[in-house]
């Protein structure tokens, strides 16, 4: 009985969500803008449940005898210490834009950084392992795009910078806009199985 | 600079190099900067959703609104309430019926940007591509947009084939509809290879924009540094 | 010769036999019994009195039983002489046997069985003696001279004795004394009972076989290798210690020696050599969108990338805010990700350093909406609604009884923007946006512009939408290369010269690397494959 509760819900504000995008008139577009209101709050409560679990989670782990528990104790204090100095003063504050520019952005920025290293890396040794048509286009169009986004010291190859301009309105475009239809069907059929009920994923089987 | 900001250099400065010894290796201390930055981000996280959503859409209408809104206002705090039964494994069938409404709300729009955003629009972009009056000219000269627009288009159809959204026989034997597709969707590979081609030099240029503000950083500070030494 | 006839299997047999020579029946001794007497009794028949239980006179006893009955009953009394040797009695020898002579001329039913087998019986050159039997005895004679042999000497009995030639002589036969009566199993109380030693089976000791099991070489090894591993099974193997250098390591170290060294370069020198690009399509529209602007026009930017990707979206989009703020506008920043509030935040403040921006005044940060397609669905259905308060708990809209902030002043639905300004650096979220305000810009009624403002791996991914007809997004700075060319056309000096030329030899690098780095990694183990091949084809 539960279960047919939860699908109804979810079946029938889906409808009302669905409907808005196609008719317009006043008690649909009203009750429209209250459901996703309320779904704004929730998510945003769903997301502060995720951290409170993730404390309790690396809680458990720092007080326990573990092995890397260190990594747990580091988590909490970065936790605890960002609470407690953007709680108390403001997200906006200066003191919690200290933290975000000297310790989240260098981290994050590092990261992004050593990716390029990564990324290098994986295009020399492409060839070696899939060495076929694909691997030969896929390199070369990266090769090509990656010498004419750079000015180069301003040397200008003749057709090079058309050839990219070329690429990247023509052939980028065809496959892009193919995995764009292709993603976008896939969404619809994925949606439309929990809008008619065979798909339960918040727990209603 | 001032002393924070000196602090705030050198605390950012040791975290860099902390990440880049990655490069080296994998190491404990790498892990310890990663777990940090995880529990930073997630407290960021947490202020941000109580100062921007929490207090202001949930706890003030109950005290500010009138009477109609404060009762409206019970609705939110009584499903976020019964969201939060989730942190339980005992109790968390409780938070069924919040996480019902959510994912019913989340596909409908879903599908409707999908509807309205992307597949209306990008087929009737792909139509538009042998329209002569249209607005889009990217090229003055229309035989070579009529050219341009028959790579897209067959394009766009062999990347989809390669998908393999067509119909599969179910005897041994392949249709000649089936080796149609087939055939466009290695075509298609080609296409989807020159786009991720193109996808991976934008990635390695976004990461290289990266590693060059991190260098530039490390250099700037260095400098002042020494600078402050030297005089 | 003359023959008999075996009255049990029919099978010829010479006349001096007592027994068949195929199925041993007892052919009837002379003494007492005529030719035509009755069936020939089969030999080791017992005494039913003592061993079957059986009773003394019965008129259904056939006669060959009671005759030897009879015989048996004479024999009781006499005293029995053992044979201490054999431990069967010396002179077991029934009455059946005793009448074996081997004189006379045999007749059906009066042969002996034992005939050939009694000593100091010769066997009849004019006997037939079955081939069975001639075999066994050639056998038997062979093991015996191969044991008795000595080198030099004839061996004993003949090579190979052929008795059918008669020349050999017959088994001995141990003799049984008269009365000698077997004591147990069916036959117990029968007398002449042929014994097992006697004559029918030469005892000969089994051949001894070694207890002791032969192992080759090579299952011995196959079981101390057995025997290793078990033992190995309970203890504890070390793990093999990885290299901690390998031929990975060392490319990617070098792969990132090497850009570094060439991002360093320009920044080291300081140099600002390299031109920024002519011209860029998408850039060139924003700016066009830009200038066209009204005065104080109300613009909505969303900042909605990771703060990774910060240098390169600050440093793309420095430019573009330059010329915004310029030409007057006001703006109101919102994310549809946690950390957006802060990037907004941190990007304001910096982008006129000397003249800060008054937030409530020039800007105004709405904040997060949570929820993605749900809260920006929200937003622009009802952006009121939606966001109530700034991020610093002010008031942010306009009512009856309040005046707004002059960033929202006018606003009541996101249509009443003048323009739209993306910053992004996830495809996911680009296409979000793109889905749910495109229909809404895209109506012809609407005058409402939308601007992207992206990193580089975005190209592709947005251009689709750019590139459409009608065209939900009608402008796009790509990246560092968009910053730069819009930079240019404003003649702009935000953008930081030193960022490019840094930017510019790294592409160079990091391009040349994955040439020729890929295709020595390719071509090098190859070439060394084909030469290894050719030697082996030499040799």
């Amino acid at each position: 009985m539960r279960n047919l509760v939860y699908t109804a819900i979810a079946i029938g504000v889906g409808i009302v969500v669905l409907l808005g995008y196609f008719l317009q008139f006043d008690l649909l577009v009203n009750l429209r803008i209250v459901l996703l209101e309320w779904a704004t709050i929730l998510v945003a409560t769903a997301l502060l449940i995720g951290v409170v679990n993730l404390f309790i989670v690396h809680w458990r782990k720092s007080t326990t005898d573990q092995p890397n528990r260190v990594n747990s104790i580091a988590l909490l204090a970065g936790l605890t210490i960002t609470l407690g100095v953007a709680g108390w003063f403001g997200p906006t504050d200066p003191y919690s834009l200290w933290i975000f520019n000297y310790i989240l952005i260098p981290i994050e920025a590092s990261l992004m950084g050593i990716l390029s290293v990564v990324l290098i890396y994986a295009g020399v040794r492409l060839l070696r392992r899939k060495p076929n048509l694909l691997s030969i286009v896929f390199i070369t169009t990266a090769v090509v795009i990656l010498l004419m986004t750079g000015p180069l010291f301003g040397i200008d190859i003749p057709g090079l910078a058309e050839l990219r301009i070329w690429i990247g309105k023509v052939p980028a475009v065809a496959g892009a806009r193919g995995i764009l239809l292709g993603v976008s069907l896939g969404i619809i059929a994925a949606g439309l199985r929990i809008l008619i009920g065979a798909d339960r994923p918040y727990g209603g089987n | 600079m001032n002393l924070a900001d000196w602090i705030g250099a050198f605390l950012g400065f040791v975290l860099t190099l902390l990440v880049f010894s990655y490069l080296i290796g994998d190491n404990p201390l790498f892990r310890i900067t990663l777990h940090m930055f995880i529990g930073v981000s997630a407290g960021f996280a947490a202020v941000v959703v109580i100062y921007n959503i929490i207090l202001p859409r949930l706890f003030v209408p109950i005290f500010i609104n009138n009477r109609s809104e404060q009762i409206l206002s019970l609705f939110p705090l009584i499903l976020a309430g019964l969201l939060f039964s989730k942190i339980s494994p005992r109790f968390a069938f409780i938070g069924n019926l919040p996480m019902s409404y959510l994912v019913g709300v989340s596909a409908a729009a879903a599908i409707g940007g999908a509807v309205t955003g992307t597949l209306i629009p990008q087929v009737l972009a792909s139509m538009n591509l042998f329209a002569v009056q249209s607005n889009q000219a990217f090229d003055a000269n229309v035989g070579l947009r009529l050219v341009n627009g028959i790579i897209i288009l067959i394009g766009t159809v062999a990347t989809l084939a390669y998908f393999q959204f067509g119909i599969f026989s179910q005897a041994n034997e392949k249709t000649q509809f089936q080796t149609w597709i087939d055939g466009l969707g290695q075509i298609g590979q080609v296409f989807i290879a020159l786009t991720f081609g193109f996808l991976f030099a934008g990635i390695l240029s976004a990461a290289l924009t990266a590693l060059i503000g991190r260098v530039l950083f490390l250099v700037d500070f260095i400098r002042d540094l020494l600078g402050l030494f030297l005089g | 010769m003359e023959k008999i006839y075996c009255p049990s299997c029919g099978k010829p047999n010479p006349i001096d036999n007592k027994f068949c020579d195929f199925c041993l029946t007892q052919f009837h001794p002379q003494e007492g019994d005529s030719a035509d007497s009755e069936a020939p009794s089969v030999p080791g028949i017992g005494d039913n009195q003592n061993g079957l239980g059986g009773h003394e006179s019965d008129s259904n006893v056939p006669d060959w039983l009671s005759e030897l009955q009879q015989s048996n009953e004479m024999e009781d009394e006499k005293p029995l002489d053992s044979d201490p040797e054999l431990g069967q009695p010396a002179n077991a020898i029934s009455d059946w046997m005793t009448g074996v002579s081997g004189d006379g001329e045999a007749t059906v039913g009066e042969v002996s069985p034992a005939a050939p087998f009694l000593p100091d019986q010769g066997i009849d050159e004019s006997q037939d003696i079955p081939h069975w039997l001639n075999d066994a005895l050639i056998e038997e004679e062979a093991q015996d001279s191969v044991e008795d042999e000595r080198p030099g000497e004839v061996p004993l009995g003949g090579e190979g004795r052929d008795v059918s030639q008669g020349d050999s002589s017959p088994p001995k036969i141990s003799e049984e004394t008269p009365g000698d009566r077997e004591n147990a199993g069916p036959l117990a109380g029968l007398r002449g009972v042929l014994s097992a030693e006697a004559g029918a089976a030469r005892v000969r000791k089994p051949r001894t076989y070694s207890a002791k099991l032969k192992v080759s070489t090579s299952q011995r090894a196959h079981i101390d290798l057995l025997n290793s591993l078990l033992e190995d099974e309970g203890q504890p193997q070390p793990l093999p210690q990885r290299r901690s250098i390998s031929q990975q390591h060392v490319l990617r170290l070098g792969i990132a020696l090497v850009l570094l060294l060439a991002i360093l370069w320009p920044i080291v020198i300081a140099s600002q050599e390299m031109p920024f690009p002519d011209y860029d399509e998408g850039s060139a529209e924003v700016n066009r969108l830009i200038s066209q602007l009204p005065e104080n026009a109300r613009v909505l930017v969303g900042f909605d990338f990771e703060p990774g990707l910060a240098a390169e979206l600050d440093t793309a989009a420095a430019p573009v805010f330059d010329h915004l703020l310029s030409e007057g506008a006001l703006l109101t920043l919102i994310s549809t990700s946690p950390s957006g509030p802060l990037l907004a935040e941190r990007f304001i403040r910096s982008i006129k350093p000397d003249q800060e921006l008054i937030s409530g005044l020039e800007y105004v940060n709405l904040g997060y909406i949570p929820g993605g397609a749900v809260g920006l669905l929200s937003f622009i259905e009802n952006p009121q609604g939606t966001i109530p308060f700034t991020i610093d708990g002010l008031s942010a809209w306009e009512t009856e009884g309040r005046n707004g902030l002059p960033a929202t002043t006018g606003i009541s639905q996101i249509t009443d923007y003048s323009m739209v300004i993306l910053l992004v650096d996830d495809p996911d979220t680009a296409r979000t946006w793109i889905e749910q305000l495109g229909p809404t810009i895209t109506n012809p009624q609407v005058l409402t512009s939308f601007v992207l403002i992206t990193s580089a791996q975005l190209e592709p991914v947005v251009r689709p939408y750019y590139e459409s007809s009608p065209q939900p997004v009608n402008g796009l700075v790509v990246g560092l290369r968009g910053g730069a060319a819009y930079a240019r056309i404003i003649g702009s000096d935000e953008f930081p010269g030193k960022f490019w030329d840094a930017f510019g030899m790294g592409t160079f690098v990091a391009a040349l690397l994955i040439l020729v780095g890929g295709l020595g990694y390719y071509v090098i183990p190859e070439l060394s494959r084909t030469a290894r091949g050719q030697e082996k084809v030499k040799r």
